[in-house]
């Protein structure tokens, strides 16, 4: 009974659609109504039963719904003065409605029945049953034989009701449908509504709680609404209806480009879905943050339909990686400066040099309109083959990436990056300091046979000018010092670059140059020398297939030649590509007639006959910078080479560029 | 200062109070409407002595061996009036004699009737009760010529239907068969009965 009466009786709530849905409904049912009168008014005329009386009876039967309509409140309580009013209107339609079809009148009861399950409300439908049954009850309490006319049966009266029984139940099941599904399907809609939301808002409480954080794009690229609240914390607000593109470009513009590209090429399918889609930026710097970025494509069958983009912070991870990477560097410079300190000190000045000219040049190539990077290519390309050499990646990598945004994209660093350089170059600075004290910048140290030399004068009662003399030349830096340090860093090329082992050959003639003067072109003939070990010296089956022994050799040399200082390399490599250095200089306008042309060329400013642009070489920056550091100090270089039986690389200068003499280098000592 | 007490009766109340007196007052009229559609008015006895007396002076000496029909009709009722278009538009039988008991002043109907052949006597409801002691109609009373009244009943098998069937049941008495009597429906005549079907008085 519970049951049924639930199932009769509807929610007390009316939601705004329903009510609107029933003051519309009412307002066609009070309409309909109206309707009968003038029809009822004609049936009755032609019937003969009075269109007077047709006119009030019919009125008085209006006379409630139309009460009701203007007074009352509840939409679904005017429903059910409708059904009654159905019942009351079949009533007088079967009276005026006289003659042979006076029977075929009483459709309209049957008819109205199911036409009130229009309003939802199965209440409606048994107002109206119930009606009909009590307009029968009381008929019969009054005259019995009114009811059974012709003497029926009661089956047949029963059969009779229960036709009306099956009609109004079955009204009333449509109207409960109707009202659950239809009128009442913004319930429906608001409850499931109601439980994705809870759903939405529990998962979103999970994605805004992660590290990471989620949004999706449509194949337009487009952006929806959903994402996780992180995101707009490290990108910010959520622009409605933008691309993802532009939204990673407002805080990245290169980033943003570049995803705008690669999408392009998903879209176009042609390449394999994953292919491009590692091609897509996978990762993003903002302020001292570091995000990577994936990419999820979410398939509708064979087609590309969405794509979930994961973005992670990656902050500390990169930090750790990056202090880690320190601490190795630290280790390394360490393990240097414990096997030649001076050569790292030396190294360690000079490319603190080169750092505060990096510095300088950008500061003062942003006030330029049409900067030339030409020097700060070649300072940074110093800086990064030195550091490269000693060990200190970090510092390479930071110029590698420096030198790309020149050469590559022809202009200046971001100065976050030379902020980078500098802040990595202090801390190496301060881990050097901790180490070796105030040493590091003010220390001499002596072999002992100059030890012993300089004792032995003194105690020799030499002249004072040509004891002072000795000991000036301690400053003086033996070249055989350079040299070896440069074998040492040949070697170490060769390893990297798995050309096996080579043999350095060492000729110095005892020489000494000063060392302040000789350190630019000292810093730069690594160039020449990882050249030499890159490009020149074959691997070790191409050696092997030359006919030449497994062991590649370069010869470093210093020695006086008449009035000059010479600097020489000798490598037993594969020799200069004569055609390939020609090739390139046509290509790059420069003159290309003879060898003094093609040196020349190979010695110019992005000539490169390598395929490949590595941390060590390729860009043809480093042979540029070693002939502007050789012509700084008035030398001059040439190369001769043959075809598969090596190079030779040599520097001249004039003698007096060696060192000041020595009365120059006393001057300053006297008082 | 009296004790004068306003009592307020909420608005909600009169208009519940008047909704339910109008929703009364409808289920009454409309169901006194149907009791005069559906009621099956009461037939007269076959043996009543003064309706056989009646007949018999209604019929006359000169037809006193033919078969009669006898047509009780009545100028206000809506059936009465089916049956009166049904009488004077068809075939009737030579053989019968027909008779109309109009009850009721209808001079249109009267001069139709006689146009078409019928012996018209017309009566108000009260003597219809006095002198045939009939209440209710439309009625077809046939008398064989033996002057017994051999049907008493109405004219169609159901409430209002359209095969007004006196021919069939006259020729079939007329051929010694046995008539099912129909029902009664239509109109009282009588004061009484129409009280009865109609108290509130607005059929009647």
């Amino acid at each position: 009974m519970r049951a049924l009466l639930n199932y009769v009786l509807l929610p007390t709530e009316i939601s705004d659609f329903e009510r609107k849905y029933l003051a519309r409904m009412n307002r066609v049912g009070l309409v309909f109504f109206f309707a009968h009168l003038p029809v009822f008014v004609a049936i009755s005329y032609f019937n003969g039963m009075g269109a007077i009386s047709a006119l009030l009876l019919t009125c008085a039967v209006l006379a409630g719904p139309t009460f009701a309509y203007f007074t009352f409140k509840n939409p679904r309580s005017l429903s059910l003065v409708f059904g009654f009013t159905a019942m009351l209107m079949g009533g007088l339609l079967v009276h005026f409605g006289q003659g042979p079809v006076q029977i075929e009148m009483h459709f309209y009861f049957f008819a109205l029945l199911a036409m009130l399950a229009l309003y939802g409300n199965p209440m409606s439908v048994v107002v109206a049953a119930v009606t009909v049954a009590v307009h029968h009850l009381m008929l019969w309490l009054y005259l019995p034989e009114s009811i059974f006319n012709y003497d029926a049966p009661v089956w047949v009266v029963a059969v009779h009701a229960a036709f009306v029984v099956v009609e109004a139940a079955a009204s009333c099941f449509i109207a409960r449908n109707f009202f659950d599904n239809v009128i009442g399907l913004e319930k429906i809609v608001q409850a499931r509504t109601a439980a994705l939301d809870g759903r939405n808002a529990d998962m979103r409480l999970v994605l805004d709680n992660v590290d990471q954080g989620f949004l999706t794009i449509d194949r337009e690229g487009t952006l929806s609404a959903e994402h996780s609240a992180i995101v707009e914390v490290w990108l910010g607000k959520l622009p409605t209806g933008a691309k993802f593109s532009e939204y990673l470009g407002e805080t990245n513009a290169e980033q943003g480009i570049r995803f705008e590209l690669g999408w392009d090429e998903v879209l176009e399918d042609i390449m394999p879905l994953e292919l491009c889609l590692d091609q897509l930026p996978d990762s993003l710097d903002i302020g001292v943050q570091h995000f990577s970025l994936s990419y999820r494509p979410i398939m509708n069958g064979e087609e590309l339909d969405k794509c979930l983009i994961v973005m992670s912070d990656v902050t500390a991870e990169i930090e750790r990686q990056r202090s880690e990477q320190e601490q190795l560097e630290t280790l390394r410079i360490f393990d240097r400066v414990l096997s030649d300190k001076v050569g790292f000190l030396e190294f360690f000045r000079e490319s603190d040099s080169l750092v505060e000219r990096v510095a300088t040049m950008q500061a003062e190539l942003a006030g330029e309109s049409e900067p030339d990077f030409t020097q700060l290519k070649r300072v940074v390309h110093t800086l990064k083959g030195n550091s490269a050499i000693f060990g200190i990646q970090t510092i390479a990598e930071i110029c590698h990436e420096m030198e790309s945004k020149i050469i590559e994209e022809n202009c200046l660093p971001d100065p976050s990056v030379l902020e980078a350089l500098q802040q990595r170059w202090v801390r190496i600075g301060k881990n050097l300091q901790a180490l070796l004290g105030e040493r590091s910048s003010h220390t001499l140290e002596i072999e002992d046979a100059q030890f012993e030399s300089i004792l032995t004068s003194v105690l020799e009662r030499r002249p004072h000018e040509e004891i002072a003399q000795s000991i000036a030349d301690w400053k003086l830096e033996p070249t055989k010092q350079r040299l070896n340090r440069i074998a040492v860093q040949a070697q170490g090329i060769a390893n990297r670059l798995n050309k096996g082992a080579i043999g350095v050959e060492i000729e110095d003639a005892e020489l000494r140059t000063c060392p302040n003067r000789w350190s630019g072109f000292w810093s730069s003939f690594v160039h020449v020398v990882r050249n030499a070990v890159d490009h020149g010296l074959e691997t070790e089956d191409q050696r092997a297939d030359a006919g030449k022994s497994s062991t590649g050799t370069l010869a470093l040399k210093t020695y006086l030649d008449s009035d000059d200082f010479i600097v020489e390399i000798i490598d037993d490599g594969r020799g200069v590509n004569w055609p390939a250095v020609a090739e390139k200089a046509k290509q790059m306008g420069l003159p290309a007639e003879n060898p003094q042309d093609l040196t020349m060329a190979l010695f110019s400013d992005g000539l490169s006959t390598a395929v490949d642009v590595s941390e060590t070489s390729g860009r043809g920056v480093g042979m540029a910078a070693v002939r502007q550091a050789c012509e700084e100090l008035g030398g001059r270089v040439s190369i001769e080479s043959q075809d598969g039986a090596g190079t030779t690389i040599r520097f001249r200068f004039p003698q007096s560029t060696m060192s000041p003499n020595a009365e120059e280098r006393l001057r300053s000592y006297r008082s | 200062m009296g004790l004068v007490q306003s009592v307020v009766v909420p608005k909600t109340f009169l208009v519940k109070v008047g909704f339910a007196l109008w929703a009364t007052l409808l289920m009454v009229v409309v169901g006194t409407l149907m009791v005069g559609h559906w009621y099956t008015l009461p037939k007269p006895d076959k043996g009543d002595a003064v309706l056989a007396s009646a007949l018999s002076e209604l019929r006359g000496p000169e037809q006193a061996t033919a078969w009669m029909g006898v047509h009780v009709l009545y100028t206000e009722c809506r059936c009465s009036q089916r049956v009166f278009d049904h009488l004077f538009s068809s075939k009737r039988i030579d053989a019968l004699s027909e008779k109309i008991l109009l009850v009721g002043a209808d001079a249109s109907i009267e001069s139709r009737a006689i146009r078409s052949g019928f012996d018209v006597t017309v009566l108000t409801p009260a003597q219809l009760r006095e002198q045939f002691a009939l209440q209710s109609a439309p009625l077809l009373l046939v008398v064989n010529p033996a002057g017994e009244i051999v049907y008493s009943g109405g004219y169609t098998t159901r409430k209002q239907g359209p095969d007004i069937r006196d021919i069939a049941i006259i020729t079939s008495l007329m051929q010694d068969n046995a008539a099912q009597e129909l029902p009664l429906y239509g109109c009282g005549t009588s004061a009484e009965l129409q009280s009865m079907l109609d108290p509130l008085g607005i059929k009647y």
